[in-house]
């Protein structure tokens, strides 16, 4: 299999190697899993706002979904999804995971670019902590841009992290060195993107995000469990907008 | 039951996976079940007992308006309509000590709380008869679409993850060797939870060595749906009003020894000591049917949940019956499950999910550490004065009429504590 061009083989092996653990409530996914029901209540949010519909029986597209943490709720809420992730292992877990859950998805082993070339088309196309990943990120958003319809909306939905003070020193040395929220090494800060910088590389592929909100973790005494939309986007964040 | 018995099963075994188990067909359990399936779910719900078990008819329970209103949403109150068993409101509660004998008409002033209209349209609370609301339930259970119950059924242990679908579901296993599988288990099997037990949860429990007695009790006079509660020496004591303007319901607790004497003593020595107690203000009191004990064990869990698994009612918190908030805080629970399972259906998470297991826990913790902590506190005050009874109970008396502590009381009477949805 070709790989394409965002794939950096680093990053797979480094996602290859924990990909027993995407369902672990207490393993090194858990804050990823903590922040899913914020994902998912963006996306119908703005599936609403710029679709004008619920997402039961719209055709979802997850670029790099891992083991199937956000695939998996969208899924449930009626939706049809294709899981997409280059990593071998965490494939095989979504499908697994998804047996087991009783829920039917689409999952294949494949890099966007392969699958944009076989002429797929989705109403929906996400790639949430992805592009923090990635190498060539223009390329990978015109990627994106492939699948959207010729003749009707197709929106696009981005999550990923500020290249911001906040964001360095809280999603990459706080979380994962001193919070052990996210497994140490999963970020590089030099990947991470300002919202402006997105919005325009976007632009350029033909993506108008025109909302950014961003993702604030709820600290309380029961630990980071939560995730609220809305604020400035200083660390994680949303963003959305039609395929032109 | 060891783990070798359990993989047997699971070979042979293959269920259908419930969206919620609960375990337990009491008045909790069904609360649970009717809540859960309310909201949608799928629901498998495990009882000992047989279907329709006859309920206790002695036994009665006290609700405030937020938990009748959960209620009627379930249907238990239309259930009761056409039973023609509306429950009895409670419009006056009045509060004494061993120093004041209750009376009648207008409140005294060295009685410590009254509160409540007596002409008010929202009485402050519900009293029912647990059999009436337990046969509503139950027919609302039988014939609830998305209920399958299975009765005499006992669960003996709990895993959570279930040998077919690993970490996508729960396990419950039976006294029979049946498995079923679930997303969710709701723990709704009493005080001593044989769950809570087999998941390891820890549970803080306390033997007040106090026994509670209930009886009915007619009354030489029109209660006028009044209920008087006294913290009296070995115990506090409550007579509620129940059926009729003559009929009272009895929540007695004394001193383990001193229960026994007394249950053991005729109707007339009985009827004696209560007016004694209670004093001539309801006219004679005369002690009718049968009369029941149950010794008391109270237990606060401070964590009840756990993976896939959320406990609910005496499973997690058995509380003194004084001020009659052990429903209430059941249905707290209800509650507070219907909003779990909301969240879950809103954002398409697995029901049994950390995330939403962890908002139930903040959400129960408030209100049940404050009821667990306040009536646990009252009744240790007023019973076990010794030798420095006065003294104490004068103590208790100014904590029960400060203000912060009677805004508590009168606020959970009448609607909860916990945050205003």
């Amino acid at each position: 299999m070709d790989k394409g061009r965002s794939v950096d083989p680093d990053e797979i092996g480094y996602f290859e190697a924990l990909a027993h653990d995407w369902w672990d409530e207490t393993g090194p996914f858990a804050a990823l899993q903590a922040m899913t029901p914020a994902r998912v209540r963006y996306i119908k949010r703005h599936a609403d706002r710029l679709l004008g519909r619920s997402l039961d029986g719209l055709n979802i597209l997850d670029i790099g979904c891992g083991g199937g943490l956000l695939a998996e709720p969208l899924a449930r809420l009626g939706a049809n999804v294709t899981g997409l992730d280059a990593s071998q292992g965490a494939i095989e877990a979504a499908r697994d995971h998804a047996a087991r859950a009783g829920l039917k998805l689409t999952y294949l082993h494949d890099t966007a670019e392969n699958l944009a070339e076989t002429g797929a088309r989705f109403d929906i196309i996400i790639a949430s902590e992805v592009v923090e990943h990635v190498n060539d990120r223009l390329g990978f958003l015109k990627t994106m841009a492939r699948f959207g319809h010729d003749d009707q909306s197709s929106m696009v939905v981005l999550t990923t992290i500020n290249r911001s003070i906040a964001g360095v020193a809280l999603v990459k040395y706080a979380a994962e060195y001193l919070l052990n929220l996210a497994p140490k090494g999963t970020h590089d800060p030099k990947k991470f993107v300002k919202p402006s910088e997105l919005q325009s590389e976007a632009r350029q592929a033909g993506i108008d995000l025109d909302d950014i909100t961003g993702i604030q973790p709820q600290l309380n005494g029961f630990g980071v469990n939560d995730f609220r939309l809305g604020g400035m986007p200083l660390m994680n964040y949303a963003a959305s907008g039609l395929v032109a | 039951m060891t783990t070798k018995a359990k993989t047997n099963q699971a070979k042979t075994e293959s269920h259908d996976v419930a969206d919620i188990a609960v375990v337990g067909g009491g008045l909790t359990g069904f609360a649970m079940a009717l809540t859960a399936a309310q909201n949608g779910a799928k629901v498998t719900l495990i009882d000992r007992a047989p279907q329709n078990a006859a309920g206790d008819t002695t036994r009665t329970t006290t609700i405030n308006p937020k938990s009748y209103d959960h209620l009627n949403a379930l249907g238990v109150i239309d259930g009761l309509m056409a039973k023609n068993k509306p429950m009895t409101c409670l419009r006056e509660i009045r509060v004494s000590d061993e120093k004041t004998r209750p009376q009648p008409g207008l409140a005294r002033p060295d009685e410590l709380i009254t509160w409540g209209d007596p002409k008010s349209d929202t009485p402050l609370g519900y009293v029912f008869r647990n059999a009436e609301v337990m046969a509503v339930m139950q027919e609302l259970v039988s014939a609830h679409p998305l209920i399958t119950a299975y009765h005499e059924t006992a669960v003996v242990d709990f895993s959570s993850k279930h040998q077919e679908y690993s970490d996508a579901a729960a396990a419950l296993y039976t006294d029979q060797g049946k498995v079923f599988a679930a997303r969710l288990v709701v723990a709704a099997d009493g005080r001593n939870s044989p769950i809570r037990q087999a998941a390891g949860i820890k549970a803080i429990t306390r033997n007040p060595g106090q026994t509670a007695i209930v009886a009915d009790i007619q009354c030489g006079k029109p209660h006028h749906n009044m209920a008087w509660q006294r913290f009296i020496k070995g115990g506090p004591a409550a007579l509620m009003p129940i059926d009729d303007d003559r009929m009272m319901s009895l929540v007695w607790t004394l001193p383990d020894e001193d229960a026994q004497i007394l249950i053991a003593a005729d109707d007339a020595s009985f009827s004696q000591s209560l007016m004694d107690h209670f004093g001539h203000g309801f006219g004679q009191l005369t002690v009718s049917g049968a009369r029941l004990t149950w010794p008391l064990r109270l237990s606060h869990v401070p964590m009840p949940t756990q993976s896939r698994l959320l406990l609910a009612g005496d499973a997690a918190h058995a509380i003194h019956p004084l001020a009659g908030q052990g429903y209430n805080l059941a249905l707290g629970d209800a509650i507070a499950l219907s909003d779990l399972i909301k969240n879950a259906h809103a954002t398409g998470s697995d029901l049994g999910a950390r995330a939403g297991l962890r908002a139930y826990a903040k959400n129960r913790f408030k209100e049940v550490t404050a009821m667990t902590l306040a009536t646990d506190g009252l009744n240790a005050v007023f019973s076990f004065g010794g030798p420095v009874t006065t003294a104490v109970t004068g103590m208790g008396m100014a904590l029960l009429n400060a203000s912060p502590f009677k805004n508590l009381a009168m606020k959970a009477a009448s609607g909860g504590l916990s945050k205003p949805r």
